[in-house]
């Protein structure tokens, strides 16, 4: 379909005026409320992890009889794989807030 | 007066079982049908008319789909726009079923962890599908990242692994709590409102504040379900 001139002024318009403003406004520094955000993130990510491996652990436990050691290791290994989602959280962010710098 | 988590409660209004085991359609998934009948009625209602410079009603589904776009753009690039329509419906059937739940005599679907742990599950799926879809073998380098000596293979594919299935667990717990939380905040702060007669303003005064609050809540979780779903389906497709 073709659009129509007028529709193309308009949307050059629109786009220069978002230009504008995007130079206008003063670059945005974390609230506190986003601080809140990623470290209740931090905390779910770690508890996740543990909860998640401790879960695979009692089930490998219950259907192959070992006895709690499974549970033992993979709660060990759900702290680590908790730790390692909160450290590329905190990687992501750190790569977000860089990208925004430059 | 009923207790806190008495509107959590799921109660069977047809029952139905097969096999000896129980589908009855319950008062969640009344909640479930109504929440996606609402958002397909309302976006066929305001599309009626669909115009090249688009009308006040017209204006509403448009800003929606443009901002859910835009959110698949930025996290996972344009490779991501072909599952559009996944996040899309996602997205809105989690924001449709929050608001919901604010509505007097309605339930929050999305306040149990079932209901949202499906959900988180077959999203997992969905992109591990895409995932191997895309990269075939290559996928099992997500359990096991490059440049990682092959004697610490035992440590790093559990733990890897963990990693992997912990996400939809994560991404499940923050809506579920979020919605339980607000929910029983607002039920408990209700009952005072009886108790304490003429002084009950104040209270009624908080719980109007809890619920506007609660509304951007539900927005809010609804927006960080979509982008974190984002996220994971650009693992899938970039990481490694």
């Amino acid at each position: 379909m073709q659009v129509p001139e007028d529709i193309k002024a308009l949307d050059e318009k629109i786009a220069k005026a978002k230009l504008l403003k995007q130079q206008e406004e003063p670059q945005t520094k974390h609230s506190d409320f986003s601080h809140l955000t990623i470290g209740l993130r931090l905390g779910v990510e770690l508890a996740s992890g543990t909860i998640v491996g401790a879960a695979i652990g009692y089930t490998l436990d219950e259907v192959f009889d070992f006895k709690y050691i499974m549970l033992l290791i993979f709660t060990i290994f759900g702290g680590c794989a908790g730790m390692l989602n909160a450290y590329r959280y905190i990687k992501s962010i750190n790569t977000k807030e860089e990208k925004e710098g430059e | 007066m009923s207790g806190p988590m008495e509107q959590f409660e799921i109660k069977k209004l047809i029952p139905i079982e097969i096999g000896g085991y129980d589908i009855s359609f319950t008062n969640s998934s009344l909640c479930m049908v109504l929440a996606a009948t609402l958002v397909v009625s309302i976006f066929a209602l305001c599309l009626r008319k669909r115009t090249l410079v688009p009308g006040v009603y017209q204006n509403i589904p448009e800003s929606i789909y443009e901002f859910i776009y835009k959110i698949v753009l930025d996290n996972v690039g344009k490779e991501g726009v072909k599952y559009f329509s996944f996040i899309f419906t996602l997205s809105l059937f989690i924001a449709s079923g929050n608001i919901l739940g604010l509505f007097p005599y309605s339930f929050t679907f999305t306040s149990h962890l079932a209901a949202v742990g499906a959900l988180s599950i077959f999203a997992l799926l969905f992109n591990m599908i895409v995932g191997i879809r895309k990269k075939k073998w290559g996928y099992l380098r997500t359990f096991m990242p490059r440049g990682i000596p092959w004697p610490l293979a035992p440590l790093i594919i559990p733990i890897e692994t963990i990693s992997l299935l912990s996400k939809p667990f994560s991404l499940t717990v923050r809506l579920v709590a979020n919605m339980t939380v607000g929910h029983i905040m607002l039920k408990i702060i209700a009952g005072f409102v009886a108790a304490l007669g003429v002084c009950g303003v104040v209270p009624l005064f908080f719980d109007g504040c809890i619920i506007a609050f609660e509304l951007f809540i539900a927005v809010l979780q609804a927006y960080i379900y979509t982008i974190l779903s984002c996220i994971y389906l650009s693992d899938a497709l970039h990481y490694h």
